[in-house]
């Protein structure tokens, strides 16, 4: 076995040592400066108009870089982060598929990052610990040229470290969870019905049913409804399972 | 919740029909919808692999079986000592009684939700439960190299045992998670199991075989 994959092997060994967080990325950025990368974040995906930066989970992207990308909304157009809304599979940014590429915007985010140092990059798609269409994205300031066992090396180091971070960002204190009965309001409201519908569904006044929406809202720090059932889902409040069958009671 | 009924070659007769059923909708599965295995003639869908050493969890609901696994001990021929010897680098290709080679993980299709609450999740904490009782120290084998997040996330101790490859398509590797105590207990709490979910029905067979000579001793 090689020298790189032995202190591959070598760092899942130390994953779950590191207490802090910080600690734990300082030494993957260590491991991975030998690939040619030098910054990493890991963030979930945002859907519809939703902004990113509140699903980041922890970012060693250059700062200045990072505020500009969140600010001009950036991951709608980037073709990488567009890329991982299609395949689960990991990719290096240079090989992005010319379908997300070409698009809109998307030369020129590319350029833009180069500029920061962020010219190339390798992403590592996975599911939170949530079951949230999540990435954790390697960046590099020149081309990479990664061999099939270093893609494998990095594939595994994503895992492991993604895990560890969702593990260790777990035992904060959360805001409270959703109670049986809103739940079953979110659900509902999000298959389209009224609050006056909800309360003949589920045979509470309408006020009540108002109640447990403002609830929602605050417990999920929510903006709107559309907002309540994106953060629901992603702290596995609800289950899309859930979701479809709510919606599926329509017909 | 699922009911995982531990199935050996002693009690196998008590669950044919369910056990027929569920490799006939395997079947369909693998060879029929997604062409990953050749059509059988009898459709059902078997490997060299499936022989009267292996202990099989059948995870139901109700009469149906909705998912499954796979155990055989490393002692014996198992698809990684068989098929991915190759992909043990870090620790080596295990031959033990206590580590027991983990496939064939299913969940029909329709059971498949997403969320750690889901079958797979429960199906998870049976397969730990039950190498806990039969004094298994380690099980795995050959997964997508997703699935070792799924198991990471319960809050398991996964050790790689070399690198992922590329397998028909998929990043896949060999890995093995640590039993104990400890480990079913985070899996319960993050796949929201309350209860114990193995049943074991008429007989049963221990996984690990009492050896029938003392080692000491026996070549003099």
């Amino acid at each position: 076995m090689g020298t790189q994959e032995k202190a591959v092997f070598e760092f899942i060994e130390r994953v779950d040592n590191h207490i802090a967080i910080d600690d734990l990325l300082d030494d993957l950025l260590q491991v991975v400066g030998d690939y040619g990368i030098e910054h990493m974040i890991y963030t979930g995906l945002p859907v519809g108009d939703s902004s990113i930066d509140p699903l980041v989970k922890t970012n060693r992207f250059p700062q200045a870089w990072w505020d500009r990308y969140v600010e001009r909304d950036y991951a709608k157009k980037d073709a990488v982060c567009q890329q991982v809304y299609s395949t689960m599979s990991p990719f290096a940014w240079h090989e992005v598929d010319p379908r997300f590429s070409s698009r809109d915007g998307a030369f020129q985010i590319a350029g833009e990052a180069a500029e920061h140092g962020l010219a190339d990059g390798y992403i590592v798609p996975v599911f939170s610990r949530d079951e949230w269409l999540s990435a954790l994205s390697f960046g590099a300031p020149n081309k990479l040229k990664l061999t099939q066992k270093e893609r494998g090396a990095l594939n595994l180091m994503a895992i492991y470290t993604s895990s560890a971070i969702e593990r260790r960002q777990q035992r904060r204190p959360v805001r409270g969870r959703l109670s049986a009965r809103e739940r079953e309001v979110l659900l509902w409201t999000s298959a389209g019905k009224s609050c006056w519908d909800v309360s003949v569904i589920l045979g509470i006044s309408e006020q009540t049913v108002r109640f447990h929406t403002a609830q929602i809202r605050a417990k999920l720090n929510a903006a709107n409804t559309t907002h309540a059932v994106a953060r629901a889902l992603q702290q596995g409040e609800i289950t899309l399972g859930q979701l479809a069958e709510s919606l599926g009671d329509m017909h | 919740m699922i009911k995982a009924h531990v199935v050996n070659a002693q009690n196998k007769h008590l669950y044919e029909r369910e056990f027929e059923e569920f490799l006939r909708r395997r079947h369909d599965y693998y060879a029929v919808a997604n062409r990953w295995v050749p059509i059988s003639d009898d459709g059902l869908e078997l490997d060299p692999f499936d022989t009267p050493e292996a202990t099989y969890l059948l995870g139901m609901l109700e009469d149906r079986v909705v998912t499954s696994a796979r155990l055989m001990p490393t002692t014996i021929p198992n698809l990684v000592s068989e098929e991915f010897p190759h992909m043990c680098e870090n620790i080596g290709l295990p031959c033990s009684p206590e580590w027991a080679d983990w496939t064939r993980t299913y969940v029909l299709p329709e059971y498949r939700g997403v969320g750690a609450t889901g079958i797979l999740g429960q199906m998870f904490c049976a397969v730990m439960e039950y190498c806990l009782d039969e004094g298994i120290t380690h099980t795995g084998g050959v997964l997508q190299q997703f699935l070792i997040k799924r198991w990471l996330d319960l809050g398991w101790k996964v050790i790689p045992a070399g690198m992922p490859h590329i397998l028909s398509g998929d990043w896949c590797l060999v890995a093995y998670v640590e039993v104990n105590e400890a480990a079913l207990h985070s899996g319960r709490v993050h796949a929201s199991v309350d209860r114990p979910l193995l049943i074991r029905k008429g007989t049963q067979l221990p996984f690990i075989k009492p050896s029938r000579t003392p080692e000491i001793g026996a070549v003099s």
